[in-house]
Order: C-alpha cells, then sequence, then structure tokens
C-alpha cells in the first residue's frame, strides 16, 4: 500500500527544481466587502482570505523586484451561466459572474502588460486554457500555487501540473479552503502526490533571497 | 442515481490479476459485485468502458508519480498489473490504457464517451482517492453526471478514501450511489433496442 499523508507540516525549503513560475489562482473579489459569503444551504465557509490576499501582493511584488515570472489566474462565467457546466449540481451556487465587481482580481493583483491573465471556465487551471503553453515558454519546472480554493482550483490545477509532469509548491500558509476540513483533506491529497508539495510562504523568501 | 441520458460504465484501474498478493486492495466482495454489475450492464445494453494503468518497467513514462506516496507500480508485464481476474473486456468494448492518474489524460475516453453519446458515468476501480476521484473532476469538467459507487471502490488508505467520498459530493451532491442502487436503476432500465 502506498504511504498514507497525515502530517502537512508545510516544509521551510522551496527545494524548486528548473525554473519556477508563481501561478496566482483565483484570488478574486474585487476588493468588495465580503465577497464570498455561502449561498448555499449546508455550504461551507473558511476564514482567512484578507490576510492570504495582503499576502498575495507582497509575494507578487517580491517576485516582479527578481524578475520571476508570475501568471494570474481568473474564473469567470458568463451571466447566462451557459459555461457553468455542471458546477451548479454541487456545494458552489452561481459564481465569478463577467462584470460582478467581485469577480475582478483582488486590487494589487493587477497583472502587467508583460504578463499573462489566463481566464478559465473551470476549475482546473489548465482545463481550456492556454496555461501549459506558458508555462512551457516559461521553460517552467516547478509551480508554486497560492490562491484559492484549496480544495477545488487548488487541488485539481496541481493535479493537472502533476500529469504535466511540472514540480509544484503550494504554499500551504497562502491557500484558502471551502472549509477547514475539505482544506486540510486537499492538502493531504497534494502532498500524496508529491511529498514536498507543502511549503510555507518563508520557504519562497527564502529562496527568493537567493537569487 | 445521478442520471441524465445515457449511460456508461467504466471500471477504472480494477487490476490486481489474481488478487493475491500484499498489494491487493480489492476485497472478493466487491470483484463479485463489479462482475455482476458488468454483467447487468451489458444485459441491458449499457456500455463498460475498461481503463487500465500501465507503465513501461522503464519507467520513462512514470512523470512526477513517483515524487509521492507511490512506489513503481502497474508495470506492463507484471502479472499484477492485469485487470482482476474474472472482469474481462469484450471484444467490442473499448480498454483503455492509461499512464496518468485520470481515465481522460492522454486518452481517447473522451472520444469514445462522444462515440456513445452518453451523459452520465458510473464509476467503479480505484484508488477511490486518485484515479476514481481524478477522472471523476475531469468528468465534471467536461460536463458529465457522475455516480460513484461507494461500495465498489477501494482508496490509497481509509482516510484518504472517506476524504475523496467528500471532494467528490462537493462536485455534485448526488454523485454517491451504492452497487444496490445501480442494480435498482438498471432493473428498471429497458434494454437498448
Amino acid at each position: 500500500m502506498p504511504i498514507q499523508v497525515t502530517d502537512t507540516t508545510p516544509s521551510d525549503q522551496l527545494n524548486p527544481v528548473g525554473n519556477v513560475v508563481l501561478v496566482v489562482v483565483d484570488i478574486q473579489g474585487g476588493g468588495q466587502a465580503n465577497p464570498f459569503l455561502p449561498s448555499k444551504p449546508g455550504q461551507t465557509f473558511m476564514a482567512g482570505r484578507e490576510e492570504r490576499n495582503a499576502k498575495a501582493v507582497e509575494l507578487v511584488a517580491a517576485f516582479r523586484a527578481k524578475n520571476m515570472p508570475v501568471v494570474f489566474i481568473q474564473e469567470v462565467h458568463k451571466p447566462s451561466l451557459i459555461d457553468i457546466g455542471r458546477e451548479l449540481d454541487g456545494n458552489e451556487g452561481p459564481h465569478c459572474l463577467e462584470g460582478d465587481p467581485r469577480t475582478a482580481l483582488h486590487p494589487g493583483l493587477d497583472p502587467r502588460p508583460e504578463e499573462y491573465l489566463i481566464q478559465k471556465r473551470r476549475y482546473s487551471a489548465f482545463f481550456g486554457t492556454e496555461l501549459d503553453i506558458v508555462l512551457r515558454g516559461y521553460q517552467a519546472g516547478t509551480v508554486i500555487l497560492v490562491g484559492g480554493m484549496t480544495d477545488v482550483c487548488i487541488h485539481y490545477t496541481a493535479l493537472d501540473a502533476h500529469q504535466y509532469d511540472y514540480h509544484f509548491r503550494t504554499v500551504s500558509d497562502m491557500v484558502v479552503g471551502s472549509g477547514q476540513e475539505l482544506h486540510d483533506a486537499a492538502l493531504r491529497a497534494m502532498k500524496y502526490l508529491q511529498r514536498d508539495a507543502l511549503v510555507s510562504s518563508d520557504a519562497v523568501y527564502a529562496w527568493l533571497k537567493t537569487l | 442515481m445521478n442520471i441524465h441520458g445515457k449511460t456508461a460504465l467504466v471500471v477504472v484501474d480494477f487490476q490486481g490479476g489474481p488478487l493475491d498478493g500484499p498489494a491487493n486492495v480489492y476485497q472478493d466482495t466487491q470483484l463479485a459485485k463489479a462482475i455482476a454489475m458488468v454483467d447487468a450492464c451489458r444485459a441491458k445494453g449499457v456500455p463498460v468502458i475498461w481503463i487500465q494503468e500501465v507503465h513501461k518497467p522503464h519507467l520513462t513514462d512514470m512523470g512526477r508519480e513517483l515524487d509521492g506516496s507511490e512506489g513503481p507500480h502497474c508495470l506492463e508485464g507484471n502479472p499484477a498489473t492485469e485487470i482482476a481476474h474474472g472482469l474481462v473486456p469484450a471484444p467490442e468494448e473499448f480498454h483503455i490504457r492509461k499512464r496518468r492518474y485520470s481515465s481522460f489524460f492522454g486518452t481517447e475516453l473522451d472520444i469514445v464517451l462522444k462515440a456513445y453519446d452518453v451523459d452520465s458515468l458510473i464509476l467503479i476501480g480505484g484508488f477511490t482517492d486518485i484515479c476514481i476521484l481524478y477522472t471523476a473532476v475531469d468528468a465534471h469538467q467536461r460536463d458529465f453526471f457522475i455516480n460513484v459507487v461507494t461500495d465498489v471502490v477501494s482508496g490509497s488508505s481509509p482516510q484518504a478514501h472517506d476524504d475523496a467520498l467528500k471532494m467528490v459530493r462537493y462536485l455534485q451532491h448526488k454523485s454517491l450511489v451504492t452497487a444496490g442502487d445501480v442494480s435498482t436503476w438498471l432493473d428498471a432500465l429497458i434494454p437498448a433496442a
């Protein structure tokens, strides 16, 4: 039997392989107050977005200061919901509607002209998008994931990165889940895929300093 | 059941050949349920699709699968890589080999499902938390309705199995079913002409 993951303590060492790209996944809300409150009965909620968002702005600035690539991912759906797929069949209600101020990226995370902003209509940032082409362009070996939600878009983006043979590092103090239980479960699942997957933001800064 | 339109049964990595080694994860009762479900689907004209994970012994196609909890697995030529004895793909059924976790990744599964014109999938096999979950996620992202048969899937650990079922339910609330539910649904199904 494979080894069961029980410890999700993040590593304080990034240990990247090859070139590194920071992928900022679905840090949205447009600076609105409480943009993502539960919209369906039984839907859970996990606090921590405000703190995470502020840390993401700092981390993006630190990457830019070192001329390191940052890719921004934004989930969007048409208000007609024609592109929502099966996403209303589970825990989530309508979300990330185009034109809704809450769908905008968090203020301070505005992509620069030379950076990629990739809009997606499914959970994985690779699904139906140019992300793999963009990462190949950067000759990425390792992607660093921050954003949300841990158990949905982070987990399933990590999965596809894994299946495309990238090393991935999820910054566990910079991801927020749909609830604590599934957040924890997704951290275990990602560490099952790659034993070095979970790192702290301190690990990323320590690595940036060496550049 | 979470059925809309036509349905296919997808048997994911129900491997292990004789199911006699220490690495076997399937109980005899699960094998018996799988065999009965395959037979019942065939009798009602529900297409059965077989997925088998394989890797070359030289591991060139292993990707990052050795970077986590798993060691080398599903090596071509190893008896334990065979589909569990008792489960036999028929010549007219698709038997799809894959080299990653999701059954959609780098395979013809999406084409085959289009050919059958199905909207709903019944998933059995393993691991619950790896190839079942990640096949379910890709099916979800491709707009299929998912039915994971909770008593005919096996996880890499009990905890990971439980975690994965919660994740599948997050995607589609009606997605967790039992072999009994499938049997009842099949009994009521009028065979395809």
